[in-house]
């Protein structure tokens, strides 16, 4: 979608309103595919000061329950971190990680529903030897033993590396893989029934958004990989000896092209039986406080869904976003710093506004969940009520009833 | 002040040999001995307290500051801020001084101006030198610019001035005249370079110092990496570095501050006592202006920054504690990298390092013997002795941290780990002391680095003391103006107690955890400046 339209415009285009939109999928001109739907809850939540764990348990009943899948069983949560920085009054709970009571009321919740074992992971990208994903928690204020008691067995694991396993699993991509036929992780991501992805709802300056396929990203250990930026978002090394090597080395190496598809394999790798999104604080205009124009917003959503896929489209119409906005669309058209970037990645080099294939739409494609709002049954708060609108208030332009 | 306050006057007397105590007094009847002998070492037989004891305030004021300030082209246009200026040293601004902690006076003395203004100054200066005298406020004189040295210190002495302060630029012959007809009168020099005084032998060092601040890279045009944190002006490395030579050495910082807020005042006032050090206070012209008139926010300002200037004073004792830490930084006095080695100690202090100074001619066994780490990237290339003294040091488990010129540095990573039995050499290709900071996080466990402070971005920590019988003292000092929740300190070994004390209200005991070995607490909020005292 180009500048210019207003958000009335794209509802009506992106098939919120009769009709749908014959929008340019990252892949080409295809039909919609019929990927998996399941309901997504949707909820406006203001604070984090809410008694977020009787929420969650009203929005796992609005997506039908998850007791049967959570009893008696291992639940792993992939919660989302990533730097230190801070905006001044604001913790990194609050704006570019997921908030710990996010977490913490979440655990809750799996324990109520009979979860014989919760771990929290995450990878923690620090080189020190014994540093714990705790440390890291600690490092953003977190309150680790309150969560470590928000239910009967509470586990942290930094999964940067072998962690408490011995081994790394093998994860084959079920899906047709785009890039990686397959990739090597931490044990727990394989040694859990039910697999949680607790993404943050923000932007993000090379992918446009941050949810909870992004959130992925970080399952991949450091350990084995070395450098994610080398290896996944410029296929600039190949994964060192012993790894899945990826599927033609003489694919696209522009990270706009190339690293949505990687995020789809690894969601197709490791599928997700839960994701909760959390947009209670957030901020726009990148997905950490170091992003240049970046700066806090309080769009007060809360989105939980079974499908990854779903969820994620669900929570980029929350955002604002038609959530399948093509290339150069917001929130797919960004900006890269050539100082910061390497020069092949800048094509073309004289634009300085460059592109993200939108995940979703690549995640659809594959078969691993509708990007559809038409088919997508979303329940709890309607969409149109609970969006806050991030491209809008990024660029000042937003209402004063919202903003 | 805080009667509560850490350190208690049992703590003075575990200080004092048991053969002392053994003379039959009671702990309490000594402890007030003590502190009745530390009140006598503050004050001179005039009455007024000793230099070393002096806390700083920037007064400047009368015609000849008009004169000096229209001449640099930095008087206010606002007539309300001029009229203020010139009759700062009216004996009304005296009342302000009341149960103020500050107790030395820095007047506007000489710069180059009409000799009637000049004169008309000193006459000024003299009779409220005498008021500020009665009130048992020392009063220094500033000079500005260089003159006749012997003039400027007769007329001095005449105004009764306790000693001249100098400011600015100044030849090195103005100022050896200056201090050869001072004769007993003091002459303190506000240093733009601070590192030649290292390791000058000086009873109060003054040196130019920044503008504690914090600022989010991002604020400034930069594009961080998510390991970036906000960029904090401090002056606490600075102070650390002024007292190699002597711990109990005064340090007087020189910053004035920019459209200062009342918190901008306090941050300024704990960042450089947070290390032992005195900001000279320094207030902006209409804040001055608003306090000549009574106006009540301004002197809410005031008070604020009274407080925190007594929650200094009356903790004074903690000057004397020696930093805490397992990190030696080796100092070379003949180094030419002063600017890098400046960065070593912004940096290890800004990465939450503890570290130690020590001057290369003190490295020998037993300095480092209580190290876990050494950087000894000033040694370069080390000597015979000192290379085979630090290899010791590493095959007995530390962990050297050494410049190319040791050998084996590696041409394409940033540094090799060279095993050594029990411990190791890391030798960077290309030593750079962000890097070599962030990286001691990294190649040292929480154990060697003894104090790690979680949830810290936007705050400076210095830990000190935890020697026999001391508490580990750990000052913590925020940079932002919003308050920082939920700070976690892990410390090295099995504490019994920890309690918190800062200048906004009482001390609250701080509950422990434990986890091997280690001890930890967790500071439920910090506004600005906070100390954990731990036993």
């Amino acid at each position: 979608m180009r500048e210019g339209l207003t958000r009335r415009d794209w509802l009506v285009l992106s098939g919120l309103a009769a009709g749908a939109m014959a929008v340019r999928p990252a892949e080409g001109r295809h039909a919609v595919p019929a990927g998996p739907v399941e309901p997504v809850s949707v909820a406006k939540v203001r604070s984090y000061d809410e008694d977020l764990t009787a929420r969650f348990r009203q929005m796992f009943d609005q997506i039908g329950g998850i007791e049967n899948q959570v009893k008696g069983k291992t639940v792993g949560i992939k919660v989302n971190l990533t730097g230190d920085g801070r905006f001044p009054g604001y913790t990194s709970g609050d704006t570019h990680w997921v908030h710990p009571r996010v977490v913490g009321a979440a655990v809750a919740a799996f324990g109520a529903l009979g979860a014989k074992r919760i771990r929290i992971l995450e990878s923690c990208e620090s080189r020190k030897s014994n540093y714990k994903l705790e440390d890291k928690l600690l490092s953003g204020g977190w309150d680790v033993n309150a969560i470590r008691n928000a239910a009967p067995l509470v586990e942290f694991e930094d999964t940067n590396a072998l962690g408490q396993g011995k081994k790394y699993s093998l994860l084959k991509v079920r899906s047709k893989p785009y890039v990686f036929p397959a990739f090597q992780v931490n044990h727990a991501y394989e040694d859990c029934d039910f697999f949680v992805s607790m993404g943050k709802m923000k932007n993000h300056e090379e992918m446009g958004l941050t949810i909870c396929i992004k959130n992925l990203f970080g399952t991949t250990p450091l350990g084995i990989y070395g450098n994610r930026e080398t290896v996944f978002h410029y296929g600039q090394v190949q994964a060192p000896s012993g790894a899945p090597v990826e599927l033609d080395p003489k694919s696209n190496r522009y990270e706009g092209w190339r690293l949505p598809r990687v995020l789809v394999d690894i969601l197709g790798a490791r599928p997700v039986d839960l994701a909760i999104a959390d947009g209670i604080v957030s901020m726009v205009g990148g997905e950490g406080p170091w992003v240049l124009g970046s700066k806090p917003a309080h769009p007060g959503i809360l989105v939980v869904g079974r499908n990854c896929v779903n969820t994620d489209a669900v929570a980029a119409a929350c955002m604002g976003y038609n959530p399948r906005a093509g290339r150069y669309e917001p929130p797919y058209r960004v900006y890269k710093n050539p100082k910061d970037h390497p020069p092949e990645q800048l094509q073309p080099g004289d634009e300085a506004f460059q592109y993200a294939d939108n995940t979703v739409l690549l995640a659809e494609a594959v078969g691993l969940g509708s990007a559809d709002l038409n088919k997508i049954d979303v329940r709890g708060v309607p969409i149109k009520e609970a969006m806050f609108e991030y491209e809008a208030f990024w660029k000042n332009q937003m209402p004063k009833e919202q903003s | 002040m805080h009667s509560r306050s850490w350190p208690n006057p049992a703590f003075v007397v575990d200080q004092i040999p048991a053969s002392i105590c053994s003379y039959g007094l009671s702990i309490a009847r000594f402890s007030r001995l003590v502190v009745l002998f530390l009140l006598s070492c503050t004050f001179g037989v005039s009455g007024l307290p000793v230099p070393e004891a002096w806390v700083p305030l920037r007064w400047t004021g009368g015609p000849l500051e008009l004169a000096w300030r229209t001449r640099a082209k930095t008087l206010p246009a606002d007539a309300a801020l001029r009229d203020a200026i010139a009759r700062w040293y009216e004996p009304a601004t005296l009342s302000l001084l009341e149960d103020f902690s500050a107790n030395c006076l820095l007047v506007t003395w000489s710069a180059p101006a009409d000799a009637t203004i000049e004169a008309e100054q000193h006459q000024l200066v003299k009779i409220y030198t005498e008021a500020a005298h009665k009130r048992g406020l020392a009063v220094l004189g500033l000079v500005y610019a260089s003159g006749d040295a012997s003039k400027m210190v007769a007329d001095a002495t005449r105004a009764g001035l306790d000693g001249l302060v100098l400011e600015g630029e100044f030849t090195p012959e103005f100022a050896a005249a200056l201090g050869k007809a001072a004769g007993s009168m003091l002459i303190i020099e506000i240093a733009k370079d601070a590192a030649p005084w290292r390791w000058k032998a000086a009873a109060i060092v003054a040196v130019a110092g920044v503008a504690p601040s914090a600022r989010n890279l991002s604020e400034m045009g930069i594009r961080g990496a998510p390991s970036s944190e906000p960029w904090i002006e401090s002056n606490i490395w600075l102070v650390r570095s002024l007292s190699l030579v002597s711990s109990s050495r005064t340090v007087w910082i020189s910053s004035q501050l920019e459209n200062p807020s009342a918190v901008d005042y306090a941050r300024a006032v704990a960042d450089a006592a947070a290390a032992g050090g005195h900001w000279i206070v320094s207030l902006d012209d209409a804040l001055r202006t608003k306090l000549r008139a009574r106006d009540a926010s301004a002197l809410e300002t005031w008070h604020r920054v009274s407080s925190y200037m007594k929650f200094a004073e009356s903790h004074a004792a903690w000057r004397a504690l020696a930093p805490y830490g397992n990190v030696g930084i080796l100092l070379d006095p003949a180094s030419t990298k002063a600017e890098l080695t400046d960065e070593y100690l912004k940096l290890a202090t800004r990465r939450q390092v503890p570290y130690h100074l020590v001057e290369r001619s003190g490295l020998n066994a037993a300095a480092v013997a209580k190290f876990r780490a050494i950087v000894a990237t000033e040694l370069d290339p080390p000597s015979a002795a000192e290379r085979k003294l630090l290899q010791e040091f590493a095959e007995n488990g530390g962990v050297v941290i050494a410049a190319p010129s040791w050998g084996g540095a590696p041409k394409t990573e940033p540094f090799a780990e060279i095993p050594a039995s029990n411990g190791s050499v890391v030798v960077y290709k290309d030593p750079d002391p962000e890097a070599v900071a962030r990286d001691l996080k990294e190649l040292l466990s929480d154990d060697d680095l003894g104090v790690v402070p979680f949830n810290v971005p936007s705050i400076i920590t210095f830990a000190s003391g935890g020697g026999p019988g001391q508490p580990l003292l750990v000052q913590l000092v925020n940079y932002f103006d919003h308050p920082v929740e939920a700070i976690t300190l892990r410390v090295a070994g099995k504490f019994r107690s920890a309690r918190t004390e800062t200048p906004e209200g009482p001390a609250i005991d701080l509950p422990l955890r434990y986890d091997e070995g280690r001890t930890e607490v967790t500071i439920p909020k910090l506004s600005l400046w906070a100390a954990v005292s731990m036993e």
